[in-house]
């Protein structure tokens, strides 16, 4: 027997360069982004009384919160039935298929993609030239919330069908079928059996994209209008007009207080749900 | 500024520039580096200056970040990495960098060499008696419109463009004020005259601008500028002449009005912390007729040497010809340094409502 030596679980170890990572790119600066929200330019709770105080900031606040869970209740409608899908069907070249459209729109960039909705939407696009076809007096859709939500749905579905697939991947199917041998149909085995499991996926996967959405600022910038603004947007104008740091700060450390509060009291309803 | 596209790209385009100008002020001998000031603009720039400099000095440029955006040039001012040796501006930004203390003087003489400058109000501020800025050109914030959206009249003015009934369709502006004078354009097409024009009263402003709410399509970026008129998605708005007239290059539809038109001087400047006794050699080069008829020439903004208008062809014609401002609306840098933070919480109350 080798003489015994301090043990290091094995875990910890293999998460430890993960742990320094984010220790480095996440933890220290965002300890730096709230030391810059309580102290620039003075010490106090000044910048944060500046962005509650702010009707704009509170209004555009609020809407990117609601636009962010419009975006995300798109990706959860059709992600869920291709992250389904792809987790349980037996064909392998629609899998295949499937995983490498999303893979790859996954890869391109959010200013491309944006872009590209901008000449959609916009009136020589081909959605304004069916709408007006259907006898709908439609001249541009640039600057509605549908370009908004689409543009960002369109950015995240990868992200949620990815993401819910790891889950649903290892989830039993054979409960679906011993549930149809025993007399369901699909579609209730579907609803009474699979979907309660797969409810967890569905909520991490959810969470997920809603957060990514908070923060989204070339999409609404490029396909919304006024009514369509984000927080991103106005964060974005204090810093490059006016270089207010710390209100800007301020802005990202309330978004983030908001967003951390909203997921927990979802994770607290899921799991309170999971244990009726 | 002219560009204020891609703020993102930005500040990713700073560090990525630091970085690399940190690897190849390590490696090599003496290089300059200036601001990317984005599109036609650069490329005017390296014809008319950059490849003249370059072989009349050996000295490499290196095109870095843009200057645009006061939340890069505090980063860089608070960490003490400059990125730039010379850097493009615009006055009301220059009085916020010299407020900060973020630009070094530069020689008072440069502005009266070479023949001196045009007379137009305020092209070189003083501060403290100093100056810190050198002066090149004049561009213009225009009415712009889509050609092939109006058939009979031809919009002219700011009224025109307020006006839905005669020249229907979705008006362009920028949600930004302070850069791009949609206060300015709203107050002129009431019929305040040019010359009561500032302190702005940013209540007739955004009445005037409620008149015509619904039919505003804002933008957030210089690149949406014209490419949202040419699409057809807006008729009518506030363009930039350069911008226009590169696009008229390409064959597009786009067409401005020379009246009232709101100019203000494009800068040049020395950051703090940068290579300032190169970057100085380089306003001195710049400072030149021969250059600056060739600059203008290629983006078609007046220039701001008396000299250079001698030099340039017989047909080349500009917005605002700057020893005629009758009519001309010059843009209120000391009024926006004051307040624009205020006008924008102001106006962004309006805009998101």
């Amino acid at each position: 027997m080798p003489a015994h030596r301090i043990k290091i679980n094995p875990i910890v170890l293999a998460a430890a360069p993960g742990i320094a990572l984010l220790l480095i790119f996440f933890a220290i600066p965002l300890a730096n982004l709230t030391v810059r929200s309580l102290t620039d330019p003075e010490f106090g709770l000044g910048n944060y009384k500046a962005v509650l105080g702010s009707q704009t900031y509170l209004r555009v606040g609020w809407r990117t919160i609601w636009i962010s869970f419009l975006a995300m209740s798109g990706c959860v409608l059709i992600g869920t039935p291709v992250a389904y899908a792809i987790a349980h069907s037996k064909r392998r070249a629609l899998v295949v298929a499937t995983l490498a459209v999303l893979g790859l729109s996954f890869l391109t960039s959010s200013l491309i993609r944006a872009f590209a909705w901008m000449i959609l939407f916009g009136a020589q696009g081909p959605i304004v030239a069916i709408l007006n076809a259907a006898g709908l007096d439609v001249h541009t859709l640039l600057a509605t919330q549908v370009a908004v939500v689409v543009g960002m749905i369109h950015f995240l579905l990868p992200i949620y069908a990815l993401t819910a697939f790891a889950g649903f991947r290892n989830m039993p199917f054979d409960l679906v079928v011993a549930a149809e041998g025993l007399g369901a149909s699909r579609w209730y085995a579907l609803r009474t059996v699979y979907f309660p499991l797969a409810l967890p996926s569905i909520i991490n996967a959810g969470s997920l994209v809603f957060v990514i959405a908070l923060g989204f600022f070339i999409t609404p910038a490029l396909l919304g209008g006024p009514s369509e603004m984000m927080l991103g947007q106005l964060i974005a104008i204090s810093i490059s007009k006016f270089g207010d740091f710390g209100f800007a700060a301020a802005a990202g450390v309330l978004l983030m207080v908001i967003t951390l509060f909203l997921l927990s009291a979802v994770q607290w309803v899921s799991k309170a749900g999971q244990r009726q | 500024m002219k560009n204020r596209g891609m703020i993102s790209k930005t500040s990713i385009g700073a560090i990525v520039a630091t970085l690399l100008l940190h690897v190849s002020h390590a490696q090599s001998q003496e290089t300059l580096t200036i601001s990317a000031s984005g599109g036609s603009y650069d490329a005017c720039v390296k014809a008319a200056y950059l490849d003249g400099w370059e072989k009349e000095t050996g000295i490499k440029v290196v095109v870095g970040g843009g200057a645009w955006d006061l939340g890069v040039w505090r980063a860089q001012q608070e960490t003490g990495k400059t990125e730039w040796d010379v850097a493009t501006s615009d006055p009301g930004q220059l009085r916020q960098l010299v407020r900060n203390g973020w630009v070094m003087p530069i020689d008072p003489e440069l502005p009266n060499k070479n023949g001196g400058l045009v007379d137009f109000p305020g092209l070189v501020p003083k501060f403290d008696g100093k100056i810190y800025a050198l002066p090149t050109e004049i561009f213009s914030t225009v009415v712009t419109y889509n050609s092939k959206a109006f058939k009979g009249d031809k919009p002219k003015t700011w009224a025109d463009v307020f006006n839905a009934k005669k020249y229907p369709g979705k008006r362009l502006f920028s949600n930004v004020p302070v850069d791009f004078g949609v206060l300015e354009v709203a107050l002129l097409a009431d019929g305040v005259a040019p010359e009561n024009l500032y302190p702005l009263d940013i209540d007739r402003a955004l009445k005037k601008l409620d008149s015509i709410k619904s039919d505003i399509l804002w933008y957030d970026f210089g690149t949406q500028q014209v490419a949202l008129l040419q699409q057809g998605d807006a008729v009518i708005g506030a363009g930039w002449d350069g911008r226009v007239k590169a696009l008229q290059r390409d064959g597009g539809t786009i067409e401005f009005s020379t009246e009232q038109a709101i100019v203000k001087p494009d800068l040049w400047i020395l950051p703090k912390g940068g290579n300032s006794e190169l970057g100085a050699r380089f306003l001195a080069f710049i400072d030149n007729p021969e250059r600056q008829a060739k600059f203008a020439t290629c983006i078609g903004y007046a220039p701001a040497l008396r000299k250079a208008y001698d030099l340039l062809p017989a047909n080349q014609k500009f917005t605002v010809d700057p020893n005629n401002l009758k009519g001309v609306v010059v843009w209120n840098d000391e009024y926006w340094a004051k307040n624009a933070r205020d006008v924008t919480a102001r106006f962004n109350e309006w805009l998101t409502k």
